[in-house]
């Protein structure tokens, strides 16, 4: 039987990593937390089923969810991305928080779905193969995605990358 | 690491690495939506039997507790608007309400509860599936609606799954002026015989004691409402009806 002091115990260990990937996704705080808490109470609605399997790989599952969620919240609310001029983080080193403010600038440049690609790919190391069946979509797809978008990254970093990356 | 971009995973790595999220709150937050979740999912499929009534003229009297409910009534509903097959749509992550604990799940195919309900009435009269934008079939592990046509009238079949006590949701379900009393072998069942918008309509619900309530609507008109009728009385009896909702056919 699920207990739900199970699912906390799970959600309190993955929440950390879910809201480093929703906040890529969604390049802002505000909105990655909104995210992960949809995420949670989606992950917790199928962990605490009487009935069936209980889930096979809870963060694999979580993770799919989170990233599923994101991409038919985009295309539902045809939201157009708002550029982020403040960030909430506070103590953070200035360092990093220019790092932040140029990468948050840089996503929201991209398509939600090429967003979806880089953050699996280059956040959780994750296959080819493994992304398109995260996502839904070929391999074809995301390759060609992943090459677009880290272009289109490129451009938007421009040479300033390498000092961002060493400031 | 990924193709050649070790920058990139860097920067990601970087940018992520001090955020601080809030973790306890988005926890607690996340099961607070999760549990409200639940209990709109469990409400889903008896919204859904509203939705389809909603073009019923007996949907006031015959679901009077699900209107206040207030639900969406999309919620957990798979529809098969205006499609000639009656294939069922498969959802990879069922969003459907579940019965209480221990019922089993509802094993036979909604293509086959027409020819069912005919080989539990034991005589001829069965006519074509209808499915249309307005009579659509409902497909779920634990719910399932399906209308069909009954010597040329409109029958409609709805096992929905009841996660409180079969007491409790029976007075809650029961039409105003109709009363839950027993069957022979002790299961709860309730009634009713209304005429709305020219069409009467005979329903019986039997509570399975299993985690289901089984309601079978009988109309003597081709639809729900708003269309002359063909005989002065539903087809289906009392007796039939009561036969068929009680039936163990749907947890085989």
């Amino acid at each position: 039987m699920p207990t739900e002091q199970e699912f906390e115990e799970f959600a309190l260990a993955r929440t950390p990593h879910l809201y480093r990937v929703a906040w890529l996704l969604c390049a802002d705080a505000h909105r990655a937390e909104d995210l992960v808490q949809e995420t949670l109470a989606k992950v917790y609605v199928r962990w605490m089923r009487t009935l069936g399997r209980p889930i096979d790989n809870p963060a694999a599952y979580a993770q799919t969810t989170l990233v599923r969620t994101f991409i038919s919240a985009r295309r539902r609310r045809s939201e157009h991305e708002r550029p982020t001029d403040t960030l909430p983080e506070q103590g953070v080193d200035r360092g990093d928080l220019d790092l932040r403010l140029a990468l948050a600038g840089a996503l929201s440049a991209l398509e939600p779905i090429d967003r979806a690609v880089l953050v699996l790919r280059f956040l959780d190391d994750a296959s080819v193969a493994d992304t398109a069946a995260q996502l839904g979509i070929s391999q074809g797809a995301v390759r060609n995605r992943t090459m677009r978008a880290l272009e289109r990254l490129r451009t938007q970093f421009g040479t300033s990358l390498p000092d961002l990356l060493h400031s | 690491m990924n193709d050649n971009q070790p920058g990139v995973a860097e920067l990601f790595r970087r940018a992520t690495d001090d955020l601080g999220a809030p973790v306890d709150e988005l926890v607690a937050s996340g099961v607070t939506q999760g549990r409200a979740l639940r209990r709109r999912r469990r409400a889903g499929t008896a919204v859904a039997a509203l939705a389809v009534l909603g073009v019923i003229g007996t949907t006031a009297a015959v679901v009077p507790s699900l209107v206040d409910r207030g639900e969406s009534p999309g919620d957990g509903v798979t529809t098969q608007p205006a499609s000639p097959s009656l294939t069922p749509t498969e959802d990879p992550e069922p969003e459907d309400g579940e019965p209480r604990s221990g019922a089993p799940e509802l094993t036979v195919p909604v293509e086959e509860i027409p020819a069912t309900v005919a080989s539990i009435v034991g005589r001829e009269g069965l006519g074509e599936t209808r499915i249309d934008a307005l009579y659509p079939i409902v497909n779920h592990r634990y719910g399932k609606i399906v209308h069909f046509y009954w010597e040329g009238t409109l029958t409609s079949l709805l096992i929905e799954p009841v996660d409180v006590t079969d007491a409790k949701d029976c007075a809650t379900y029961a039409v105003e002026g109709s009363e839950c009393t027993t069957l022979a072998d002790g299961r709860l069942t309730t009634s009713f015989l209304l005429t709305a918008d020219q069409v009467t309509t005979r329903g019986v619900t039997v509570w399975s004691g299993n985690g289901y309530r089984v309601s079978v609507l009988s109309y003597n008109a081709p639809g729900g409402k708003d269309v002359a009728p063909t005989m002065p009385q539903p087809p289906l009896t009392k007796s039939e009806l009561e036969a068929i909702a009680s039936s163990d056919l749907w947890y085989a």
